[in-house]
């Protein structure tokens, strides 16, 4: 099994801690001169998203978590798997609600996404940065309304509410922010 | 291709005025100023040191301690080096594997005399960089006591421990009672020391003594400075005693061995020196790299190089 000394660690370093997968945010080398150093350590949590702080004494090894990004496109869910497939193998994965998270909300079929693969099972997914989708409602806006001022709640084709401008109307289609779930246009055809 | 210095030219500026008032200030001492070989023959057996090796087995220094006191040892009178050193995997905000030190050995001084001109060489430096508040000067216990509400003497390592976790430090593994000094002091108590304060801890525990001579209080007469958030300087009241030197050199492998390391051939050189007689003395040494940072107030020792490696 692979292992990483602390002096090989640096951002994105992925290691596995307490049987959990995490990635390298930040890594700050400190020592006393005549003294033990240490690594102090910001990691994330690659299945909860969460960042934790640790301190390393220099010189320790930490297992290598075998951890890949891979290249692979939404096909459709269950309501309890997600099911993607990796083009070029053609091969399937079906993700577990909770793996998916917050990200089943802007899918809805064939989005080029990026799943994390722990040892070959998905971990978590990633989905593009900008998706196009219809909204299936939203009140009607008051007559009259520019794009200055006041928004609205707009439901999605997937079922994701963002907030819209006043002047946005059923069935248009919008181009969303995943990042941060804002609205960021009207895409015309 | 990023060719272009990290330093600054106002950060250049300052190193050439700080290198220029040293050099004045002991010359106006009658302090000599040496040269000693970067390139020697021994490596130093410090457990936390490692010093880089060449390829024809010799090594870069990582400090010129030794070779001064060799000089010491002969020519008896005050001397000091404003050098490059070296040393092995140390990389970070506040370290780089290259680094230049100042040292200097006072002959017949205690280390409370040396703390004091420490004290007043930075004061005279600093003086239109930064607004010094104070200088403070506390022993090892009290700065534990006070900052920290450890008793050196006493604490287990369930105490340390808890200290680390009222502070959200959450260790990987088990610590020494030693390893865990070290983090508490360097990463616990030094940034809650007032940063325009210049402050000595002094008198260390006896496994922290290095080179310094015990007294019978049962401290080591080693002193360190605290300056801006960072460790500036490390002094010792200079340990004489050939013999006490070579077991603690020996002590150093039998550490260096257990923690997987190789043990490092002692420098015989160094010891026929002190054999022959070290005058009772008092050394410093002094990182110029951190001091230009605390007096241009940048966080990164990168900006106060012209160059480092990756």
């Amino acid at each position: 099994m692979a292992n990483y000394n602390t002096n090989e660690f640096r951002a994105g370093l992925k290691l596995i801690i307490d049987g959990d997968p995490y990635n390298i945010v930040e890594n700050e080398f400190v020592k006393p001169g005549k003294g033990q150093a240490f690594n102090r350590v910001k990691l994330r949590n690659l299945k909860t998203g969460r960042v934790v702080d640790r301190t390393f004494k220099s010189g320790e090894t930490i297992e290598a978590a075998d951890v890949m990004d891979t290249d692979m496109q939404y096909l459709y869910n269950d309501g309890e798997e997600w099911h993607f497939m990796e083009p070029k193998s053609f091969e399937q994965y079906a993700i577990p609600k909770d793996s998916v998270g917050d990200a089943a909300q802007w899918l809805k079929g064939q989005e080029d996404c990026v799943v994390t693969l722990l040892d070959g099972q998905p971990l978590s997914v990633a989905v593009p940065n900008f998706v196009e989708l219809q909204i299936t409602q939203t009140d009607p806006g008051v007559r009259g309304d520019t794009a200055q001022g006041g928004n609205k709640p707009a439901t999605l084709e997937t079922g994701a509410v963002v907030k819209v401008p006043l002047f946005v109307e059923e069935g248009e289609v919008l181009r969303i922010d995943t990042r941060t779930a804002e609205y960021v246009s009207r895409v015309k055809d | 291709m990023n060719w272009k210095p990290q330093a600054t030219l106002d950060a250049l500026s300052v190193r050439a005025e700080v290198n220029a008032k040293i050099r004045a200030y002991f010359e106006s001492q009658n302090v000599i100023e040496v040269e000693t070989p970067i390139l020697n023959q021994y490596a130093v057996t410090d457990l936390h040191i490692d010093s880089i090796a060449t390829e024809n087995s010799k090594f870069l220094h990582s400090s010129p301690e030794y070779a001064m006191k060799r000089l010491l040892a002969f020519h008896k009178c005050d001397i000091y080096q404003l050098c490059k050193v070296f040393r092995s995997n140390e990389k970070g905000s506040c370290h780089n594997d290259e680094f230049t030190m100042l040292e200097w050995y006072r002959v017949a001084w205690t280390y409370k005399d040396l703390m004091k001109e420490v004290a007043e060489i930075i004061t005279t430096l600093v003086g239109n960089y930064l607004e010094l508040l104070d200088t403070a000067y506390i022993s090892y216990q009290q700065i534990f006591k006070k900052y920290a509400g450890i008793d050196v003497q006493t604490a287990s390592q369930a105490d340390y421990l808890q200290v680390c976790a009222d502070h959200s430090f959450k260790l990987n593994s088990a610590l020494t009672a030693h390893q865990y000094q070290n983090l508490v002091l360097d990463q616990i108590i030094i940034p809650k020391l007032e940063k325009r304060h210049m402050t000595f801890v002094y008198d260390f525990p006896t496994e922290q003594a290095a080179l310094a001579r015990l007294n019978a209080r049962g401290c080591a007469e080693r002193f360190e400075l605290y300056f801006g958030g960072v460790e500036l300087a490390n002094g010792f009241q200079e340990l004489t005693d050939a013999q006490e030197q070579l077991s603690r050199f020996e002590e150093n492998n039998r550490q260096r061995l257990l923690a997987n390391k190789k043990a490092i051939e002692i420098d015989a050189e160094f010891i026929a020196a002190l054999e022959s007689g070290l005058p009772e003395s008092a050394g410093v040494a002094l990182g110029i790299d951190r001091l230009l940072m605390v007096m241009l107030g940048v966080n990164n020792i990168k900006n106060v190089l012209s160059f480092s490696l990756n």
